[in-house]
């Protein structure tokens, strides 16, 4: 099975308006497409280094149509996770800026576009790869992890399809990107308008840029997403006072809305009649997972919403059994097609099939709400987000110790804390936090500790770090 | 203080960048910290230090070291 075969349905429709304002055809998308992927055979690995670019998409769509299996990455990821991830998984293709070349072992360059290059590097041994296997997503992309989540053609599909019915997504709508396509939030975005025969305007572009809202404006946009802080980002630029008659649909989702920002976005998006849907969701969902509908807003406040058409939560305590209490809390369990897989660690479970069977176990302990949907309580995991990027604590100790820096991670939503026994590392560990993670000093607290407490064991006592 | 070193503060403070890297050269994602995070950041103290509010369109325009100086001028702030 492939995805994006269909694309000649929308023939002489426009399904893409580039930064120059250049408009290109669905027919042109997929003879672009079509021309990139025709220099890998099918079920070869690809990484492809995602910008906001058009020949980006023409390389992830031509590769879904031709069957080739592609991991999508930041364009500025980590150099030493880059040759990682190269050693790891053995792509036989590289898909990346022309501009990012230098980084990027050699290689027989095969196509050249504008922007982009698709480069054959030397991995000649060729590993099988499970014929269901379409995507590979990172699962932090910053703290240096190389396990990956395992996504099908099925998974893409099924979620696209979930969120055109609930977003009804038509023809006439048109997206603009706010994020990477390696973002799994960005690439449904991608999917779900270029599924639904809508149009995408690729911009490189930030909301901080006046060339953004131009485009946005001039190309008549109709909608875009964004994680929670691109909401700080729209209400530091007085969001409410834009005059943006074509915006009909803004989405959120990566991580929780606070309830200030909550209160003033319905209030001005009631008041432009826009439509703000939250969203919850997990790369091993391929995206979506459920969703507060616009006209349900107040009655499913603070809570995951309902789930996407096709799927199902529940609640499951430490036993597995079914909480039905609105006084105990569980674990948030997903069932659905766009489950993924599994994860994947090396090129060898790369042929696994599915390990999930449509089952996801989110991390996310809950509890059932009075209107039958969940309120997200914690996580299982030790896991933060930050600017709307996954952040796991046990792997920034690991980065940070095989840096020979002894410390202790704890943290919420956008604030993390670093716990440290040396005195004045503090710089180190703003630095090697920032260049190997991206994670900013303004998103830190460091505290210099004179013991990091450790049970008998030797594992780190959290509670006791405060 | 003269509003030269409290204008140079702030990019120092907000990108962690030595005065060496203060020149035409520097604009809006031409280092890793300025992306649309650090630009929050950056302007949120500017605003500080000159205790001034920026318009949305002033704060979409400031691409750049040197097109920000003829900004804060729009607000009396001569740098």
């Amino acid at each position: 099975m492939a995805l994006f075969e269909n694309l000649s349905a929308h023939a002489s429709s426009i399904a893409v308006v580039n930064e120059s304002g250049s408009l290109i055809t669905y027919d042109e998308l997929a003879s672009t497409a079509d021309l990139i992927a025709e220099f890998t055979p099918e079920r070869n690995l690809i990484f492809s280094f995602c910008q906001n670019k058009f020949e980006c998409l023409a390389g992830y769509v031509g590769f879904l149509r031709g069957d080739c299996v592609q991991l999508l990455l930041q364009p500025d990821v980590d150099n030493l996770l880059l040759l990682n991830l190269i050693q790891t998984y053995k792509p036989k293709y590289l898909f990346a800026p022309i501009s990012y070349f230098s980084k990027l072992p050699k290689g027989k360059i095969l196509w050249t576009g504008a922007d982009y290059q698709l480069l054959q590097i030397n991995n000649l041994v060729d590993y099988a790869m499970h014929q269901d296997l379409a995507l590979l997503m990172t699962t932090s992309g910053t703290t240096g992890s190389t396990k990956l989540v395992r996504l099908t053609y099925e998974n893409i599909q099924s979620n696209a399809l979930a969120i055109i019915n609930y977003l009804q997504i038509k023809s006439t709508d048109r997206a603009i990107t706010t994020m990477p396509m390696s973002y799994v939030y960005g690439l449904s975005i991608l999917n779900t308008h270029l599924l639904a025969g809508a149009s995408l305007v690729i911009t490189e572009s930030t909301l901080v840029e006046k060339n953004f809202w131009n485009l946005l404006q001039s190309t008549r946009t109709t909608t875009f997403g964004g994680v929670p802080y691109l909401y700080t980002v729209l209400e530091k630029l007085r969001f409410e006072q834009m005059v943006l008659p074509s915006l009909r649909v803004l989405t959120q989702a990566g991580g929780k809305l606070n309830l200030k920002l909550r209160k003033k976005f319905f209030a001005i998006c009631q008041e432009k009649e826009i439509q703000l849907i939250l969203m919850y969701g997990q790369t091993e969902a391929t995206g979506r997972i459920s969703y507060i509908p616009w006209d349900k807003r107040e009655i499913y406040r603070g809570t995951v919403g309902i789930a996407i058409p096709g799927g199902r939560l529940t609640l499951e305590d430490k036993n597995g059994k079914e909480v039905t209490s609105v006084h105990q809390a569980g674990e948030l369990i997903y069932r659905g097609s766009n489950v993924s897989m599994g994860y994947a660690e090396n090129r060898g479970d790369l042929i696994k099939g599915d390990c999930n069977r449509g089952i996801l176990r989110t991390g996310d302990v809950a509890k059932l709400a009075f209107n039958g949907s969940f309120s997200i309580i914690g996580r299982k995991s030790r896991i933060i987000k930050i600017h709307g990027a996954r952040v796991n604590l046990d792997e920034l100790e690991e980065l940070l110790l095989s840096q020979k820096i002894e410390c202790a991670c704890i943290g919420v939503d956008d604030v993390l804390q670093v716990f440290f026994k040396k005195p004045s590392v503090e710089k180190r560990v703003a630095k090697i936090l920032f260049d190997r993670a991206r994670i900013r000093p303004a998103s830190c607290q460091f505290r210099q500790v004179e013991e990091i407490p450790r049970g008998q064991s030797g594992k780190i006592l959290y509670s006791k770090l405060h | 203080m003269v509003n030269k070193e409290k204008y140079d503060g702030a990019f120092m403070e907000s990108f962690s960048i030595p005065i060496e890297s203060l020149n035409e050269d520097l604009s809006y994602q031409s280092i890793q910290d300025w992306d649309s995070i650090g630009h929050l950041g950056l302007i949120a103290e500017l605003e500080d230090v000159f205790d001034i509010s920026l318009e949305t369109d002033d704060i979409i325009d400031f691409s750049s070291y040197e097109k920000g100086k003829e900004i804060l001028a729009k607000y009396g702030v001569k740098v």
